[in-house]
């Protein structure tokens, strides 16, 4: 009964996010207008059920005139891509480190343990604000802050299982055969923590939506020209008193995205590595 | 336990070191903070005089041993926008960001609890069901987002509560729920879980059949060993709602910290950003600190062992 009921909900997640991946794929064939196309004449016109909306914009217009439909389209892109690439980027690190760190311990487990607790005394959104500002904004900076500072989660979670793997009697065996340490880490650890990096990842994806569309919402993200969730967010806030649907629907789409691949997270989770339960 | 004590409080002295070698370095990142610090404009004999003034030229572990010698004392600089000291104005910020990050957390507390417990004891009803597509938006939902549309429900629509500013508790409200909420959702789920677990125990099915009442056995058997780990997770989830409060503070024009520094962000003030970035990553911390040494005095097993 349980897993039926948690299969549908993964179902859900799975159709949702599908939804998602298709719509920033096929984004020119399925959005109604170009994204940045205005048009002064039709500015913040409402969605297509209220009084004064048409259905050429099924969501409205926004404050240039521009379709938010097709902006929300569009903004997928943008929003997949960073947090597929920042996650792919720490986690490759952040697993890595936590190999290292676990498999050898000593001096260096102690310096990249050091790193993460300072690291970890930093409110991520507020490192990623201070360290933007330096750098300047952009989509590539944007990809860099937050794959370089998003490795901790994974060098802790892979650390402490590879600190356990180490003592188990197979990986003594292979040891005591004369096998070097970096085949053993690769043949023997690795698959074996590999199930945990996957599900992290998966679920670090959701926070790094979230993470990106935060930095842009506070100008300090993606360009203001390049329509995503977060620069719209940002724009239907200064509209909020007089145009409502500006501020709803891109949030609604970063929220519908996040639910869908936490679902999913979730029961990979419960596939993959049972044990993680109550960790993550 | 004294060693404990010890140990944590040097790990943690450790840590602040990090701590300020990363905020010194911020400025560092792109190679010359008088670029930074200076307008666009600025001719080059301004930046090398800009330079030699702020003792740039020097070796970078000589700025760094200076810069912490300073901070020691309290002294971050000026603020190159406000000619204050940096390090005052952000401690006259501190009870506003403190007011609504304990604010936020009471909210959490007080919702996030007694929902995990309810879901727990109802399992498999509908009212669980509804709880954990609550939790699941609460936590899909961003901060920002949720911000805005409690402004525009609560605020405009159905005008109950002001917009923005501090002062009054009625402006509490929208900011600490905002803020609030995503650690609701995350209480909320893990004890859920926590209590499910726990409920299937022995001694639970003990307790029912010495003929105690469920209501009995869940609130006084089961919650005390389920909110152990709980106490972790609160303790971390005030290191959220410190980096949350950033961009609350900012939607809702709440006079705190998280204001001030996308201010001092935005106008590049770097002493101000360092002051504030050390003081708040300074604060979490020691909340760290805290709460691990009330976990292990919580806990008999680690309190008696250690």
């Amino acid at each position: 009964m349980q897993s039926v009921l948690s299969s549908k909900t993964a179902l859900f997640g799975l159709i949702l996010l599908g939804i998602v991946v298709v719509s920033a794929l096929l984004a020119p064939l399925l959005a109604p207008h170009d994204p940045r196309e205005q048009n002064l004449e039709k500015r913040l016109q409402p969605p297509a059920w209220m009084q004064g909306g048409s259905p050429e914009h099924p969501l409205g217009t926004d404050h240039l005139g521009r379709d938010i439909l097709s902006r929300i389209i569009y903004g997928a892109r943008v929003s997949l891509l960073v947090a597929v690439i920042s996650v792919a980027v720490s986690g490759t690190i952040g697993t890595l480190l936590g190999l290292a760190a676990g498999y050898w311990g000593g001096r260096f487990d102690a310096v990249v343990t050091m790193l993460a607790d300072v690291q970890l005394a930093f409110p991520f959104i507020l490192l990623a604000l201070a360290v933007m500002s330096v750098l300047g904004t952009g989509l590539r900076n944007v990809i860099l802050v937050l794959g370089v500072t998003g490795w901790v989660v994974y060098t802790r979670l892979i650390r402490a299982e590879v600190l356990a793997l180490r003592e188990k009697e197979y990986i003594e065996a292979v040891r005591a055969l004369g096998q070097k340490d970096h085949k053993i880490i690769w043949r023997h650890i690795l698959p074996n923590v590999l199930p945990s990096v996957i599900v992290m990842a998966s679920l670090r994806i959701a926070n790094m939506i979230i993470a990106e569309s935060s930095l842009t919402f506070m100008g300090l993200g993606v360009e203001p020209h390049i329509p995503t969730w977060g620069n719209m967010l940002a724009d239907g806030r200064e509209y909020i008193t007089n145009a409502w649907w500006l501020a709803t629907f891109p949030g609604l789409a970063i929220m519908l995205t996040v639910l869908a691949i936490n679902l999913l997270g979730d029961w990979l989770r419960d596939r993959l590595d049972p044990r993680l339960q109550n960790s993550l | 336990m004294l060693q404990l004590l010890r140990s944590r409080l040097r790990r943690a002295l450790l840590v602040i070191l990090g701590v300020s070698l990363f905020a010194f370095m911020i400025v560092h990142l792109t190679g010359d903070p008088a670029t930074l610090m200076l307008p666009l404009d600025a001719t080059s004999e301004e930046v090398e005089a800009f330079r030699e003034a702020m003792g740039l030229n020097d070796p970078l572990w000589q700025q760094y041993l200076r810069w912490l010698g300073r901070a020691v004392r309290g002294d971050f600089g000026l603020s190159l926008r406000h000619q204050q000291p940096a390090l005052t104005l952000i401690l006259e910020r501190m009870p506003a960001t403190i007011e609504l990050t304990l604010a936020a957390l009471g909210v959490a507390i007080c919702t996030g609890i007694p929902l995990g417990v309810w879901m727990a004891s109802r399992r498999g009803s509908w009212s669980a069901f509804a709880g954990s597509i609550f939790g699941l938006l609460g936590q899909a939902m961003p901060v920002f987002w949720l911000a805005l549309m409690l402004q525009l429900v609560f605020g405009l629509l159905i005008p109950v509560f002001p917009l923005t500013g501090r002062g009054s508790f009625k402006q509490l409200v929208m900011p600490a729920i905002a803020l609030g909420f995503y650690s609701t959702a995350t209480i909320m789920r893990l004890l859920q879980s926590h209590m499910i677990e726990v409920l299937q125990q022995d001694y639970i099915r003990t307790a029912r059949s010495k003929g105690l009442s469920r209501a009995l056995v869940i609130l006084k058997h089961a919650l005390r060993n389920a909110l152990l780990p709980v106490v972790t997770v609160i303790g971390l989830q005030l290191g959220v709602l410190l980096g949350g409060a950033v961009i609350t503070e900012n939607i809702f024009a709440w006079p705190g910290v998280g204001r001030l520094l996308v201010q001092a962000i935005n106008n590049r003030d770097i002493p101000l950003v360092q002051a504030g970035v050390f003081v708040i990553a300074v604060s979490i911390v020691i909340i760290n600190l805290i709460t691990d040494l009330l976990y292990t005095w919580l806990d008999p097993r680690i309190r008696l062992e250690g």
